[in-house]
């Protein structure tokens, strides 16, 4: 009788126990929506699995405290979707168009500069690069969680962060840029130098011949007096690319030859020297 | 006068009873000073240029904070590079100088004391090459020897590709008034190639040649003084000392200026 008493009181309990956690749970979510969304998703493991891959779900809540939409609510942006769990499933392209519309309630001229670009303009067509889910909306390359801003004046790091971004789409365009002087200064911390987004406004993406006048335009926040001749420097292009012109392949092999020429003769020769001079010094010992 | 060189000019000895460590002049304060502008400049140049070309290195990123970031490392870099310019123009108002006075002459270009390659410097590469096999005996050397023809008209080179590279990469927007935009393309590969030429033959081959070779090592000492003995000129420059031999006013002379 005695122990049927004692388990019914720890049952009760547990109930109570449990009662009270999800009314916390509720009114912290009523309080403070985003407290309430983060008590899951502050979770670093939080993921789930989409088509056989694991998608990162965590939010670092210290981050997020940072960012500048610490004061946005999780809901503005994920309407309808934070009350069940799991949560609805949308398709990433839909996300990322709802995305885009919601950063235009506070946006709107950057949006509207967006979505005449390229990629605006490329993500309505359903236009992408090889390898690309789509082309890139508003929270490809600022996260909405941290509320990523960058600064008109970056910093190496911050050029760099969005240069490499780059990368996830344009591979080669990337890698042909990595031998260039800008991108060797600015991966020796160098802020002065340009990343990919200094000569292709990223928000108002156009495309843009090069030699012309309408590129020099790009050179001129940092070189005032460029033209369209400095336009025409291949930024992209590395002498050991397919794509390299002639000219390019004939000096770079005749510099090579020449290198490996002069420096493979002479040291040999100072070898040869050595060895003989060796020999006779040791000769005139015994 | 120095009491040798008279005795000299006097007749009272013959070079060959010139006392043992008699010093000779072999270079002079101008040739001495534009060396010096040289090694300074030349060390600054591959200092801050070479963390640019290996920039993925672990060095080259340490060395670049060393020195306060890629902006002091391009000022450093264009400072020595407008001295190079500098010391280039000046050795060549110094030639036009010594064509034009009657002391050098045509000699500047063509004979015994000329710095110019020519047909016997070729046999004598062959000579040296003989000798390391073990074929034939060293060849003997007059005022200068192959070697340090080519490393000083090997300057004359370098500097007119690495230069006017390097002109064209500092100021593009002057260069492209009248020339292509891949002309820079061009531009940087000789900029950078030329470069790794020139550190990895002064740094090994000019280094080995003047100084770690076992006849000299581990230094050359006539790098500062200008001066050499006379046991070393008759064993590295056998010509150049039965020249002097035979001109005992020139022999004279340079030791009164090595005195």
């Amino acid at each position: 009788m005695r122990n049927r008493k004692r388990s019914s009181t720890r049952v009760l309990l547990v109930l109570a126990a449990a009662t009270m956690a999800a009314t916390l749970q509720s009114q912290a979510l009523a309080q403070n929506p985003t407290r309430g969304c983060l008590s899951c998703h502050s979770d670093p493991t939080l993921s789930k699995k989409v088509e056989g891959k694991r998608v990162d779900l965590f939010i670092d809540p210290e981050r997020y405290a940072r960012g500048a939409h610490r004061d946005t609510e999780c809901s503005s942006c994920h309407i309808d979707y934070i009350l069940q769990s799991p949560h609805t499933k949308e398709s990433p392209e839909k996300l990322l168009e709802a995305a885009s519309l919601n950063c235009r309630e506070c946006h709107e001229k950057l949006y509207n500069e967006y979505v005449n670009s390229l990629h605006g303009k490329a993500l309505k067509t359903g236009e992408k690069a090889e390898g690309a889910k789509s082309a890139p909306s508003c929270a490809e390359c600022h996260d909405p969680h941290y509320g990523m801003k960058y600064p008109k004046v970056m910093s190496a790091e911050e050029k760099m962060e969005i240069t490499e971004s780059c990368e996830d789409c344009h591979e080669e365009a990337f890698e042909e840029f990595t031998g260039n002087y800008h991108f060797r200064a600015l991966k020796l911390d160098y802020e002065k130098s340009a990343g990919c987004t200094d000569c292709h406004p990223i928000h108002n993406l156009q495309k843009v011949e090069p030699n012309t006048d309408e590129a020099a335009e790009m050179c001129k926040d940092c070189h005032p007096k460029a033209n369209a001749n400095m336009a025409g420097f291949l930024i992209h292009t590395e002498p050991e690319s397919p794509k390299a012109p002639l000219i390019m392949k004939i000096i770079l092999i005749f510099m090579t030859c020449l290198t490996a020429g002069v420096l493979a003769i002479m040291y040999l020769h100072s070898l040869g020297w050595w060895i003989r001079k060796t020999i006779e010094i040791n000769r005139e010992k015994k | 006068m120095n009491e040798i060189a008279r005795k000299l000019i006097d007749g009272e000895i013959t070079p060959e009873q010139l006392p043992g460590g008699t010093l000779i002049m072999r270079m002079n304060w101008f040739h001495r000073l534009i060396h010096y502008i040289i090694y300074f400049t030349f060390m600054g140049l591959v200092y801050t240029g070479m963390p640019l070309k290996f920039r993925n290195a672990v060095w080259a990123q340490w060395m670049m904070e060393q020195m306060g970031g890629v902006h002091t490392a391009g000022l450093i870099h264009r400072i020595c590079g407008g001295i190079t310019w500098g010391y280039l123009l000046v050795h060549i108002c110094w030639l036009i100088y010594c064509l034009i006075v009657p002391r050098m002459g045509l000699g500047l270009v063509y004979g015994p004391d000329s710095a110019m390659i020519n047909l016997q410097d070729f046999r004598n590469y062959g000579g040296m090459v003989r000798w390391f096999l073990g074929k034939a005996p060293q060849p003997r050397f007059g005022r200068f020897t192959y070697w340090e023809k080519f490393d000083y008209l090997a300057v004359f080179w370098g500097v007119m590709m690495i230069g006017l590279s390097g002109l064209m990469l500092w100021f593009p927007h002057i260069f492209a008034l009248v020339l292509p935009g891949i002309s820079f393309n061009i531009a940087t590969i000789i900029h950078s190639d030329e470069a790794v030429l020139a550190t990895g033959f002064i740094f090994v081959v000019h280094w080995f040649n003047a100084h770690w070779r076992r006849e000299k090592y581990p230094l050359d000492a006539v790098v500062f003084t200008g001066k050499m003995s006379k046991e070393e000129m008759m064993h590295e420059k056998p010509l150049e000392w039965e020249r002097l031999v035979q001109d005992i006013p020139r022999l004279a002379h340079r030791i009164n200026q090595a005195s």
